[in-house]
């Protein structure tokens, strides 16, 4: 569908020549200039328009073919098609128009609204929009004559005020909020004259207009609204559409007034309505009570901006029971959820103006959740309903439980599929992350349910989640969510099935024969034998238990699943949100939880869903994070010292974890010292220095039929450089060290290693053995180097050159060396 | 195929590197103390919250098939309205910049909102795993019911000032994006979207080897004024939007009319 005739199209009109190109706008000037309109002219702007268009350098038009746009703009007469061409032509060229077009005498409301689109689009600060709000606002203020409107006035006006809410002074604030007031409550409720031209009073002659009918048929029960529908519309009405369409940004923007002081608005109001009694009428024309009508407060004499606040109210409470009714079409049941999610809103906005709004509004909004709550096609415009009970329910002692229980418990579960819903759902946490945080304890409870949304659209919400998870996390729910999101791949595979299995019929009656394979995924899915470890992944709501037991059989059973697209994306997801939860577990974990951790990165870093690289990803985070959290808390490698001793001894781990290991026997020669935990014993640095020693022995044996070691040498220099540390705290275990140490000569010697390593490495394996041995034959020395004082272990230590242990070694290595020389001598 | 799995799973990892580093700057900065709220920045959350609202910032039709002219993962835009200006108050240092080169920074904004897209789209595409199929000229109502469609966040300062919303429908190698500001009513926004992107398809014969939506852009233009004035999203019953609609063919005088019969065909929800 996108064809390379459309990509040849663009290129000529980039690469056209300067001297063709004049030529051009000479052709489009003449055209003009003999006001010829025809096709010949339409073609012409159209390809003028390409052509500026095209490039994102702006072409500067010739000042007599700029000239005559503006006037072919300008014209009222002019067909719209060329004030189209010449508002996108003008729009996109230079030089700019904003300030040359003549707008003081504007009359025609089409060609205002295409100049408007001009100035919009080129002005470059709100000084640029002066006149032309100058000129909107008076045409609000006095009396068109035939109703002559500018329709697109609001539109105009809302895209002036999201740039400079300042343009407008008190007083016009004020007239636009009358304005709205009459447009929103007061537009006429019968029926435009048929084929009406616009006219708002039309000739007698014309045929006699019916009432408006509702979206269901029925005829109209009260005022005007957006979801009443007739032949034809009369100016008001097209005005209440457009109204209504910009009163939740101009409520935002200038109904702000009442937040400091609410009390004196609210007395006001009290002092006005007692003082009232009269029916409150427009000031134009009058409009049948009904429902909402009749419980219409009086407000006539309020300040424009209050007043404009209850009317908007009635509004939304009329648009809220319209909604109620059967919809003949589907674009109108669909206008329908639209008006309800803005009504809500609406509401909402005054009544935190405005807390005497919230007793009124809580019975319509209250009604309104009981009818839609169990039908999940309303599910988003539950949302905002959710807002409002968030805001206001502490002010109106109304139970919010309920909603979040629905909202929470249910639609993850049920909707994780609805991108837009995810979207929006998301929004509403990260909106009042807070809050949520603070009263709703349903939020963080619910997090393996809110991770569905997660693992379903990954790519589409991992932005969000960084954001999320730190509020979802609390100390005592830390490690389900460690191991959640570990699972997350697993979660977003359980999902797939989940509907695939919904979508084929019922299980035909077999007898499962317990413990038998399932050939596939989805048949295990339905297989009882399997259903307690799917029912665990799809669990809605925390609190059941960390992890489970079966986790490899469940790995097992999905192993069809590993290269599923959307299982392949949210693995690569993982990364990053295991990142952001060590970034937060840390600033509140204590020992034990710290402990706890450091043991799930041992037993997880290998039971992970077999996923492309995924366990090399999560194994580097582990390491990390390792670092950080021995770091934090040292006296974790005594307390954990029979697990770390096992791990450490399993030379299997050098091969399927080789980052973690490496950082793993780190952290032991950097941490296992009295100086960090008193409990340290001579005893423990010995078995940890026996296991390791063990290790580096095997993976050191030198057999000429050995295969080559599969393993970097950085291994081997970060076991020696460990155990050298190790032994100068227990010094009796230095001249073992030393023998060791000496051994490693025929070990880069030999020929499956030489065959393997470059010459670069072994000559670092070497060096690194000669400088430990010189190091241990000065063993006080060898103690300062290699265990750098707690104290001395600021964050800069390891970056100060003068400091650093390599600058250290290398010193002491040249001051032995001469010693030494210096003793053959 | 290969290569289209491995540029989408190099684009999430992109996004992963990204974020790491982002992080990792953090720990940094936090770790040295460097994050602070400066007045500036306290002046700005202000103005942003002030001048919250809800309205479309623009629109774009743009290609989200691999162009040979362009790099990978670019995208070609073919039509852009940009409604108004950004909120160059809170962005100063555009506003001192020549009109040449506010518009070259306009448009390079565009390419990124219309880059991103694509490669959201790619990415949902792709973990869907429905094949896609192709249909042509006068099945658009097919075409637009099997379009797949999703919204993104555009944070704050990526690329505009503030954060948007970016609301895409995308029918098989196009797309059509709204751009929204964030407190948007997007039940809203996406009834409008669909309804602008089944007159575009039809009116310019998008599905068709034709290049109208160059060269006719006027009647995207001009429905544009009508559906979606001045990036105003508006509550239209079905009786509003056809007498919109109509004023809108009927001020077309449209020279294809017998070619492009179909384009007149009301839509299924109103038998």
């Amino acid at each position: 569908m996108y064809a390379s005739g459309t990509e040849s199209l663009i290129k000529q009109a980039r690469e056209i020549q300067e001297e063709e190109l004049q030529k051009f706008y000479g052709r489009v000037c003449k055209l003009l200039h003999v006001k010829d309109y025809g096709n010949e002219t339409v073609d012409s702007l159209q390809r003028l328009h390409l052509i500026v268009s095209a490039t994102k350098y702006g072409r500067t038009l010739p000042s007599e073919l700029h000239k005559k746009l503006q006037a072919l703009l300008c014209s009222p007469s002019s067909p719209e098609q060329l004030q189209v061409l010449c508002c996108s032509t003008l729009r996109e060229s230079l030089p700019l128009s904003v300030q040359s077009l003549p707008i003081d005498d504007l009359q025609d409301s089409r060609t205002l609204s295409y100049v408007a689109a001009v100035i919009l689009a080129q002005a470059g600060d709100s000084n640029d929009l002066t006149a032309l709000s100058h000129l909107l606002l008076k045409s609000l203020e006095f009396r068109q004559p035939e109703g002559q409107i500018s329709r697109h006035v609001l539109p105009v006006l809302s895209k002036i005020i999201s740039f400079s809410p300042e343009s407008l002074s008190e007083d016009h604030v004020n007239l636009v909020s009358r304005k709205l007031v009459d447009w929103l409550r007061y537009a006429s409720i019968q029926q435009g004259a048929f084929m009406s031209s616009g006219g708002f009073f039309t000739g007698p002659r014309a045929r006699q207009p019916g009432p408006m009918t509702e979206v269901d048929g029925a005829v109209a029960g009260d005022f005007f609204t957006v979801l009443c529908v007739g032949q034809s519309y009369t100016e008001d009405q097209w005005m209440n559409m457009y109204a209504f369409s910009m009163i939740r940004k101009w409520l935002l923007t200038y109904d702000t007034e009442g937040t400091g002081n609410v009390d004196t608005a609210q007395l006001k109001r009290m002092q006005v309505m007692q003082s009232l009694s009269q029916d409150d009428r427009s000031e134009v024309d009058g409009s049948v009570m009904s429902m909402v009508s009749a419980t219409s407060s009086s407000s006539r004499l309020l300040p424009p901006k209050e007043r404009l606040r209850e009317k908007a109210f009635e509004y939304c409470h009329r648009l809220i029971e319209q909604s109620d009714r059967k919809a003949l079409k589907k674009a109108d049941s669909d206008l329908q959820k639209a008006c309800l999610v803005e009504a809500v809103t609406v509401m909402d906005i005054i009544c935190k103006e405005d807390s005497s709004f919230v007793y009124r509004a809580f019975p319509c909004i209250k009604a309104l959740y009981g009818r839609l709550n169990g039908d999940l096609a309303f599910a988003r415009t539950l949302l905002p309903i959710a807002q409002f009970y968030l805001n206001h329910s502490e002010t109106a002692a109304v139970d919010s439980e309920m909603v979040f229980r629905q909202l929470f418990l249910r639609f993850p579960g049920e909707l994780f599929n609805d991108p837009m819903l995810a979207f929006e759902f998301v929004q509403f946490c990260r909106a009042n992350l807070a809050v949520l945080q603070e009263s709703v304890p349903l939020y963080r409870q619910s997090f393996p349910n809110l991770f569905k949304f997660l693992a379903w659209n990954s790519p589409a919400l991992i932005s969000e989640f960084v954001e999320l998870l730190s509020s979802l996390l609390a100390p005592e729910t830390a490690i389900e969510m460690l191991h959640s999101l570990l699972d997350l791949p697993c979660l977003a595979a359980a999902l797939d099935l989940q509907l695939r299995s919904a979508s084929l019929q019922a299980p035909e009656r077999t007898v499962w024969d317990q413990g038998s394979k399932a050939s596939s995924s989805l048949e295990a899915f339905r297989q009882p034998y399997y259903r307690g470890v799917f029912l665990y992944i799809l669990r809605p709501e925390a609190g059941t238990g960390d992890t489970i037991d079966r986790l490899n059989l469940l790995h097992e059973v999905l192993v069809d699943m590993a290269e599923n697209p959307r299982t392949v994306q949210c693995a690569q997801t993982v990364p990053v949100l295991l990142h952001v939860f060590f970034n937060t577990v840390v600033q509140f974990a204590d020992q034990k939880l710290i402990n706890q951790l450091v043991l799930i990165l041992l037993e997880r870093s290998s039971l992970l869903f077999n996923i492309h690289n995924y366990k090399t990803e999560v194994q580097r985070v582990f390491s990390t994070h390792l670092l950080v959290l021995c770091k934090l808390h040292p006296s974790l490698i005594v307390d954990q010292s029979r697990e770390l001793l096992d791990f450490a001894g399993t030379t299997a781990n050098i091969c399927s974890k080789e980052d973690l290991y490496t950082h793993m026997v780190w952290v032991i020669g950097e941490y296992l010292s009295v100086s960090h935990d008193a409990r340290c014993t001579v005893e423990h640095i010995t078995s940890f220095f026996e296991t390791l020693e063990a290790v580096l022995f095997e993976i050191t044996q030198v057999r000429q039929s050995a295969s080559p070691p599969r393993f970097s040498p950085r291994v081997i220099t970060v076991l020696m450089t460990t155990l050298a540390k190790l032994a100068s705290r227990s010094q009796d275990l230095i001249p073992r060290m030393s023998l060791f140490l000496s051994k490693m000569r025929s070990f880069v010697r030999s020929g499956p290693v030489t065959s393997c390593y470059s010459e670069e490495d072994l000559e670092e394996i070497l060096t690194r053995a000669h400088e430990l041995i010189n190091l241990l034959k000065m063993p006080s020395v060898a103690q300062f180097v290699l265990a750098p004082s707690a104290r001395g272990d600021s964050p800069r230590w390891h970056r100060d050159t003068n400091a650093s242990l390599p600058l250290s070694m290398r010193t002491l290595s040249s001051l032995l060396h001469k010693h030494s020389s210096f003793q053959h001598c | 195929m290969t290569e289209r799995l491995s540029r989408h799973s190099l684009t999430v990892n992109d996004y992963i590197s990204q974020n790491e580093s982002t992080l990792e700057e953090e720990q940094e900065a936090k770790s040295v103390g460097l994050t602070c709220t400066s007045q500036d920045e306290a002046l700005r959350d202000s103005m942003l919250n002030r001048i919250k609202g809800a309205m479309v910032h623009c629109f774009l039709i743009h290609t989200l098939c691999p162009i040979g002219a362009l790099s990978a993962g670019g995208s070609r835009v073919l039509f852009s309205h940009v409604f108004g200006p950004e909120d160059t108050v809170v962005s100063a240092p555009d506003r001192d910049l020549g009109p040449e080169e506010r518009r070259l920074l306009q448009k390079e904004k565009l390419a990124v909102v219309a880059r991103q897209v694509q490669s959201a789209c790619a990415l949902l595409r792709e973990a869907a795993g429905r094949p896609a199929t192709e249909v042509g000229l006068g099945e658009e109502l097919v075409a637009l019911q099997e379009a797949e469609s999703g919204v993104l966040r555009l944070a704050t300062g990526d690329p505009f000032p503030r954060e948007h919303s970016v609301l895409w429908l995308a029918v098989q190698a196009l797309s059509f994006t709204l751009v929204c500001e964030p407190h948007e009513n997007l039940l809203l926004a996406e009834g409008t979207l669909r309804s602008l992107a089944r007159h575009c398809l039809e009116n310019l014969r998008m599905l068709g080897p034709g290049s109208e939506v160059l060269l006719k852009s006027d009647r995207i233009e001009a429905l544009l004024h009508r559906l979606l004035p001045h990036g105003q999203l508006l509550f239209l019953n079905h009786r509003f939007t056809q007498s919109l609609e109509k004023s809108w063919l009927h001020t077309w005088p449209n020279e294809h009319d017998v070619r492009w019969g179909q384009t007149l065909r009301p839509h299924p929800s109103d038998h």
